[in-house]
C-alpha cells in the first residue's frame, strides 16, 4: 500500500491541477479536495477560488466573511513574522501554524449574476449588500480579470456605487459585464430615474480605469448615454467585443463612435427598447460647431468628434473613416443604422465583415441590405429581420405596409468578379417581390440549357454568385412567390425553411421542367410550418411515397384540394390513397400527375377513393385509360352520368 | 528510427512517426541528427512505463491533429481502446502520467487526468485518502483554517 504514497506526492502541482479541471467537479468537490492533504490543497484552492460560482445571497455573505477570515489569518501571520524577526529568527512554539495564502489574489473571474434578494428586503439584508460589495470592491477588484454583475431595481442604487466606485481599482480587467434586471416597465423606470438624478454608469466609466478591457456588455443600464459611451471608448481603446443591449439613452450613434474609435472591434451588438434611436445630424450648424468642445481628435488632424457644449450630444461627420476595420460581427436590432452601414461601404472598410444581423424598419435601410450583399465580399451570414414600426407607446405594432425584398437586388449582383460568400441567409418578414430580371434570368437559364453557348455565358455574366449557399431560410408573410424559382439556383443548398403565417390556407410548390424538384426533407420541413393548409399543389419529382403520406398525416382532416405533379411511378399506388381514405375522407378535388403517364394504382385503389370520399367532386389521374371500378350502387348508366357529372371525371366519356 | 533508454537500462526502437507524438523526443530527434545511433536516454521513465508510452504512441499515431482547448473536451473518456488501455494499477496510472508529463504527449496526459478525476469523482475526504494512500499532514489549525476559508462553497 505503500508503494504509492511516495508517487502520489511526487505528482507536480500542475498535473494536479489538470486532474482537477474537469466538467465533473463542482465547488463542493473542490472543497472536499483542499481537505486531503497539503498537496491537493494547494492544487484545488487555486482551481476553486479562480473563478468563485455565487448563486445567492447568502453565499455571497459567506464569500466575503471568508475573505475577511483569510485577511484575519494573514495578518496574524505577518505579525508573527515580525515577532520572529525581532526574536531573530526563533520560531515561536505557541504561535499557531496557518496555511499562508491569499485568497483575494486568486479570484480571476467573478460572476455575481445570479446574486438575487428576495423581497421584501430587510434592513438587515441591506446592510450585509453594501458590506459585502465593500469588501469584494475592495479585496477583488485589483486582481479581477472578468466581472459579471446583476443588479436588480429593488437594490438601492448605494450597493452598486460601492462596488463600482472601486472600478478605478481595475488594472487587469478584460471583461465587464453589467446587466440589471428591471421589474418596472421603462417608462416608470426612466421617470424615477429622472427625478432622481441617478447618474451611475457615467460615473462608473469615469471611474474606471482599465486601458486593457476587451469585452464589455451593458444590459439594461437605464442612464448609459452617448457621452458615457464616447469617454468609454476614449478610454479603453482595446474593446473588441461591445455590446449595449436595451439601453434606451444610448443611441444608434454609438455604431458610429465604436467604428471610428476602437481599431481591435470585431464584434458589436446593440439593442435597443425605444425606437427610433437615430440621431445622425449631418447638417453641422457652423455656429454651433464653434462652440464645441473638441474631446479627442485620435492623433488625426482631419478627424474630430466634437461635443456640443450646449446642447451635451455628439456631432457625427461621416466623412471620417471608420477605424475599425477588422470587424466581423454587426449584430443591430433597432433602426436608423442605414447611413453608418453606407458610411462603412463607402470607405471600404467592411471587407472583414462575416455576420449580420439586421433589422429592418424602412426602405433605405432596405437598399442598405442590397449594397451590403455586394461590398461585403467575406459576409457568410446575412439574417435580415423586419420589424413593424411602434406607435409612441411601444405598446402594440401600427398596420404599416409591409416593406418587400427584390431578389434582383439580392441576388443579381452586377460587380465583376463578385463572388458570395453567404452561407445562411435568412428573411423574415419580408415579402418577396416578383423580380422580372430573376424571372428572366431562370427562363434565359431554362431555354438555353443546351443550345447555345454564348447566351448561356451572358446569363453567367449576370453574376449570380451564391454558389456557397447552405441555408436558406424564409419567414415570409405569404407565398405569393414561386419559391422553386429561388430554390434551383443554389447548389449547395442544404437546409431550407419557410415559415409561411401559420393560417395559410393556400400552399404551392409548383413543378418546372427543370431541376430534380425538392426533397423529402425540404417538403416535410415546408409542411411542419403549414399545418392549415386546404388547398396543396406539389412537386413530386423527387419524393418518396412515405412522404406524400407524411404529408397527409400532417393535414389530416384538412385538405379539399391536392394536386400532386411529376409523380414517379412508383412513388403512388394504393397505399398512398388508402392514407388519403383514411385521414383526408373530405377532400374534393385530387389530381395526380404522374411524370411518365404511368402510376402503380390499381382499380380498387381508386375505386377506394370514390367509395369513401364522398365529398370528392374532381378527380383525375391524369392518364389514359384511366379506369375506375364502378361503384356497386352506381349500377344503373343513368347513376353513372349523375355521379360522373358530379365528379367532373376527365376521362368519363369513355365510359358513359 | 529512434532508438530510446530507459531509466533501468532497457533499450527501445521505435518509428520517427510513432516518437513524434511526444513533443519532448520531436524536439530531441531534430536537434540530434544521429538519433539512429545514439539512443536517447529518459531517465525519468522506466522500462514497463516506456512500454505503455510506445504503445499508446503507436496506436494514435494516425489520429487526425486535434485544434486546442482550453481543458478537457469531454468529461468521459469516449474511445473504448483507451479504456482498456488505462485499465492498470494505480502506481502505473501515476508513472504513466508523470511520464506523459516529462514527454509532453498531451493526449496522453489528458487521458491519465480523466482516468484519476473518475477514480475521485463523488468520494469523501477519507476514502479520498484510503484511494490514493495519502496520509492527513494538516495540523488541526490548518485544517479548520481550510474548513473556514471555504465554506461558501460547502453544501449543507
Amino acid at each position: 500500500m505503500h508503494i504509492y504514497y511516495t508517487i502520489v506526492n511526487q505528482i507536480p502541482n500542475e498535473i494536479l491541477i489538470k486532474v482537477f479541471i474537469n466538467p465533473l467537479f463542482n465547488q463542493n468537490d473542490y472543497y472536499k479536495f483542499c481537505l486531503v492533504c497539503r498537496s491537493w490543497n494547494q492544487a484545488a484552492t487555486i482551481v476553486l477560488w479562480n473563478c468563485p460560482y455565487i448563486y445567492s445571497f447568502r453565499q455571497l455573505v459567506k464569500f466575503y466573511q471568508c475573505l475577511l477570515y483569510n485577511e484575519k489569518i494573514l495578518n496574524e501571520l505577518e505579525e508573527t513574522r515580525i515577532i520572529d524577526n525581532e526574536k531573530k529568527g526563533r520560531i515561536s512554539s505557541s504561535s499557531p501554524q496557518w496555511i499562508n495564502h491569499n485568497l483575494s489574489k486568486l479570484v480571476n473571474k467573478l460572476d455575481l449574476t445570479r446574486v438575487r434578494l428576495e423581497r421584501p428586503i430587510s434592513n438587515r439584508q441591506r446592510t450585509e449588500l453594501y458590506k459585502a460589495l465593500n469588501i469584494l470592491g475592495d479585496k477583488l477588484m485589483p486582481s479581477l480579470n472578468s466581472l459579471s454583475i446583476c443588479r436588480e431595481q429593488y437594490l438601492n442604487y448605494k450597493s452598486i456605487t460601492s462596488l463600482l466606485r472601486n472600478l478605478k481599482k481595475f488594472n487587469y480587467m478584460e471583461t465587464l459585464y453589467i446587466s440589471i434586471a428591471l421589474f418596472q416597465s421603462w417608462k416608470e423606470w426612466n421617470h424615477n430615474n429622472h427625478l432622481n438624478h441617478y447618474l451611475i454608469f457615467p460615473k462608473m466609466i469615469e471611474n474606471l480605469k482599465s486601458p486593457h478591457l476587451k469585452k464589455i456588455r451593458l444590459q439594461n443600464c437605464c442612464d448609459l448615454n452617448d457621452e458615457a459611451c464616447y469617454q468609454l471608448f476614449d478610454k479603453c481603446t482595446e474593446i473588441n467585443e461591445l455590446e449595449i443591449l436595451g439601453s434606451s439613452n444610448v443611441s444608434i450613434d454609438v455604431l458610429y463612435y465604436s467604428l471610428k474609435m476602437l481599431k481591435d472591434l470585431k464584434f458589436f451588438s446593440y439593442t435597443a427598447i425605444a425606437t427610433p434611436q437615430f440621431t445622425l445630424n449631418n447638417n453641422i450648424d457652423e455656429n454651433v460647431v464653434n462652440d464645441q468642445m473638441t474631446i479627442n481628435n485620435n492623433n488625426d488632424e482631419n478627424e474630430e468628434v466634437k461635443l456640443h457644449s450646449k446642447e451635451g450630444s455628439l456631432v457625427i461627420d461621416l466623412n471620417n473613416k471608420p477605424q475599425a476595420s477588422n470587424i466581423q460581427i454587426i449584430d443591430i436590432n433597432s433602426s436608423g443604422w442605414s447611413p453608418y452601414l453606407n458610411w462603412m461601404f463607402s470607405n471600404q472598410s467592411c471587407h472583414s465583415l462575416k455576420k449580420l444581423i439586421l433589422t429592418i424598419q424602412t426602405r433605405e435601410e432596405k437598399s442598405t441590405i442590397y449594397k451590403a450583399i455586394s461590398s461585403c465580399s467575406s459576409l457568410e451570414e446575412l439574417i435580415i429581420n423586419y420589424r413593424h414600426e411602434m406607435n409612441e407607446n411601444n405598446d402594440t405594432p401600427l398596420a404599416n405596409i409591409p416593406l418587400t425584398i427584390d431578389l434582383d437586388k439580392l441576388f443579381l449582383v452586377k460587380t465583376e468578379n463578385y463572388q458570395s460568400n453567404i452561407k445562411f441567409l435568412h428573411i423574415s418578414g419580408l415579402e418577396i417581390e416578383k423580380s422580372k430580371r430573376f424571372t428572366k434570368y431562370m427562363e434565359n437559364i431554362i431555354n438555353n440549357n443546351d443550345d447555345n453557348e454564348q447566351e448561356k455565358e451572358e446569363i453567367q455574366s449576370e453574376n449570380f454568385k451564391f454558389n456557397k449557399l447552405k441555408y436558406l431560410h424564409l419567414y415570409i408573410p405569404s407565398s405569393k412567390y414561386p419559391i422553386e424559382y429561388i430554390l434551383y439556383q443554389f447548389p449547395c443548398l442544404e437546409e431550407f425553411v419557410l415559415n409561411l403565417k401559420s393560417n395559410l390556407k393556400r400552399l404551392s410548390i409548383r413543378s418546372s421542367s427543370f431541376g430534380d424538384g425538392f426533397s423529402d426533407q425540404q417538403i416535410n420541413s415546408i409542411i411542419e410550418k403549414c399545418k392549415s393548409v386546404t388547398n396543396l399543389e406539389l412537386d413530386c419529382k423527387s419524393l418518396t411515397e412515405d412522404c406524400l403520406c407524411h404529408i397527409i398525416k400532417t393535414l389530416k382532416g384538412k385538405l379539399i384540394s391536392l394536386r400532386l405533379e411529376r409523380v414517379n411511378r412508383s412513388t403512388i399506388n394504393d397505399k398512398f390513397l388508402t392514407c388519403l381514405c383514411q385521414y383526408n375522407p373530405g377532400i374534393q378535388q385530387l389530381e395526380i400527375f404522374a411524370e411518365h403517364g404511368k402510376l402503380e394504382v390499381t382499380y380498387e385503389g381508386t375505386n377506394n377513393i370514390i367509395e369513401q370520399c364522398k365529398n370528392l367532386r374532381y378527380f383525375s389521374l391524369g392518364l389514359e385509360g384511366f379506369n375506375p371500378i364502378i361503384p356497386y350502387y352506381l349500377e344503373q348508366p343513368s347513376n353513372y352520368r349523375s355521379y360522373f357529372k358530379i365528379l367532373n371525371y376527365t376521362s368519363k366519356k369513355r365510359f358513359i | 528510427m529512434v532508438k530510446l533508454t530507459s531509466s533501468d537500462g532497457q533499450e527501445f526502437t521505435i518509428s520517427k512517426e510513432v516518437a513524434y507524438q511526444s513533443v519532448l523526443l520531436k524536439n530531441m530527434i531534430e536537434d540530434v541528427l544521429d538519433s539512429e545511433e545514439n539512443p536517447i536516454p529518459l531517465p525519468n521513465v522506466s522500462g514497463p512505463i516506456l512500454v505503455k508510452v510506445i504503445e499508446y504512441a503507436t496506436h494514435h499515431k494516425d489520429d487526425p491533429v486535434k485544434p486546442p482547448v482550453d481543458g478537457p473536451r469531454t468529461s468521459e473518456i469516449v474511445d473504448e481502446w483507451d479504456k482498456e488501455f488505462m485499465n492498470i494499477d494505480q502506481g502505473s496510472l501515476y508513472e504513466l502520467i508523470l511520464a506523459a508529463n516529462y514527454l509532453d504527449i498531451k493526449d496522453l496526459l489528458d487521458l491519465g487526468c480523466k482516468t484519476v478525476a473518475n477514480m475521485i469523482k463523488g468520494k469523501k475526504v477519507e476514502e479520498l485518502r484510503k484511494l490514493f494512500n495519502i496520509q492527513n499532514d494538516f495540523t488541526p489549525e490548518e485544517e479548520e483554517q481550510i474548513k473556514k476559508e471555504n465554506a461558501w462553497c460547502e453544501e449543507h
